[in-house]
């Protein structure tokens, strides 16, 4: 017979297993930093774990965990956000040449300017290929809503997706 | 055709953000392989350490009381016992009252003022001050040891998390945390002679309820004055509330035919004194 304790920390390795590849790639695309994904979605597990006893009775915990990764990532893209901008007036009051780092592929620099829901929209339905229902309940917004990012975000990158098609 | 065609159009985004995401992360084939989870697994246990070394430091300080009153009941002075006895610093009607030092044998030390005549396991607010593990700052909990709650601390920080009754540390003495040991020093201050004429501080709001022509006011005291009352009116009636000063407020109930003015005010000692008078 397994406890179940034992049987709760199988079922959130198996999910730890199955997804920590997948939305670690997909937060990639959101906050264009391939550590600062992982740390959101490591502390998102982190908290999953925490919660384990309540969220595996969720239809989809997954979803959850997607969901706090998320948020953290945004939460991660303001602060990275402000210390640029602090960078920049600093170079415009001082003068001096302050360097960031800028992403040498064109398609992640024009992913930077995208909007936030613009990015997540595009990275889980291209990376982690959830559909629009999966994406609206991730990012907490309508499916009309999903289309619309999905839309704007494909339309800003087609040239240089699919530059025959400009 | 339409459809070939945003096929196409997904394939390539999905490519070229593939790309952009990068290649497939180390692959962890149990939890065990990722430090960054396995660091909160322990957390549940790591607790356990602290709370149970303020669980026994809070069984040893009531079984000093315990002792202490037992003395104090039989005649034997309280200074006889081990715990430092100082007379009351606060009113001269509370002379007698002891405060009493001790330092347990983990970092959490302790002090409480206990009345003499009562049970000593009467509510007793004590104050334990633990120091974390790492040699932290100390953290100043209040809880109310006989309300057993004084194992609801988390997270491993070694601190004691109250059981929510608001009861603050005792204004009667200054603590001053030591540097070695986590141990703390209470000093009594200086017994006063005469007692103030203010009414007894009280931590927590006490709401009161008057019912008075025209409707019902609740109000909260605290700290010997009102707070924000709360007025509901019967049908047909209006209230204006105005309050005179931190101990007097005035209800003005209207309707057709009728002015009522509702006064409370809160007496020195602690009740409420509700006058009802017609017009302002």
């Amino acid at each position: 017979m397994v406890d179940c304790a034992t049987r709760d920390h199988r079922d959130f390795e198996a999910v730890f297993v199955r997804h920590f590849s997948g939305l670690v790639r997909a937060l990639t695309v959101v906050c264009g930093d391939r550590e600062t994904a992982a740390d959101c979605v490591q502390e998102a597990f982190a908290r999953a774990h925490e919660r384990w006893d309540r969220l595996e009775g969720y239809e989809d915990p997954v979803g959850w965990i997607r969901h706090v990764a998320i948020n953290l990532a945004r939460d991660a893209h303001r602060r990275s956000r402000r210390g640029q901008l602090a960078h920049e007036r600093l170079a415009a009051s001082e003068g001096a040449r302050v360097s960031h780092d800028q992403p040498a592929d064109p398609l992640t620099a024009e992913l930077a300017h995208l909007s936030p829901r613009q990015r997540a929209a595009l990275a889980l339905r291209y990376v982690e290929g959830l559909s629009v229902a999966e994406i609206a309940n991730a990012l907490g917004i309508s499916q009309g809503a999903v289309k619309f990012h999905l839309h704007a975000g494909r339309e800003r990158l087609r040239p240089l997706v699919n530059p025959r098609e400009q | 055709m339409f459809d070939d065609d945003r096929d196409r159009d997904d394939e390539l985004f999905r490519v070229a953000l593939q790309r952009v995401a990068g290649p497939e992360p180390d692959a962890y084939s149990s939890l065990e392989a990722f430090a960054g989870v396995r660091r909160v697994l322990p957390r549940r246990s790591r607790a356990t350490g602290p709370r149970l070394a303020v669980l026994a430091a809070a069984a040893a300080v009531l079984l000093l009381l315990a002792a202490v009153n037992r003395r104090a009941a039989s005649g034997i002075h309280p200074a006889a016992t081990t715990a430092t006895v100082a007379s009351s610093p606060v009113t001269t009607a509370a002379k007698g009252m002891s405060s009493i030092i001790v330092t347990a044998p983990t970092t959490a030390s302790t002090s409480a003022p206990t009345p003499p005549s009562t049970v000593a396991t009467a509510a007793v607010t004590t104050e334990i001050v633990t120091e974390t593990s790492d040699g932290s700052t100390p953290s100043d909990r209040a809880v109310d040891a006989a309300g057993g709650d004084a194992g609801a601390g988390e997270g491993g920080s070694g601190g004691i998390r109250g059981n929510g009754s608001g009861r603050g540390p005792n204004p009667s003495t200054a603590r001053t945390p030591t540097s070695a040991g986590g141990a703390v020093t209470t000093t009594p201050l200086a017994p006063a002679t005469t007692a103030p004429p203010a009414p007894a501080p009280t931590a927590a709001p006490t709401p009161r309820r008057f019912a008075v022509t025209g409707g019902r006011v609740t109000v909260t005291v605290q700290n010997g004055a009102f707070g924000r009352p709360t007025v509901v009116t019967d049908a047909g009636w209006e209230a204006d509330v105005r309050r005179a000063d931190a101990t007097r407020i005035e209800i003005r109930f209207k309707n057709d035919g009728n002015d009522i003015t509702a006064r409370l005010t809160l007496l020195a000692s602690g009740d409420v004194q509700v006058d009802e008078g017609n017009g302002g």
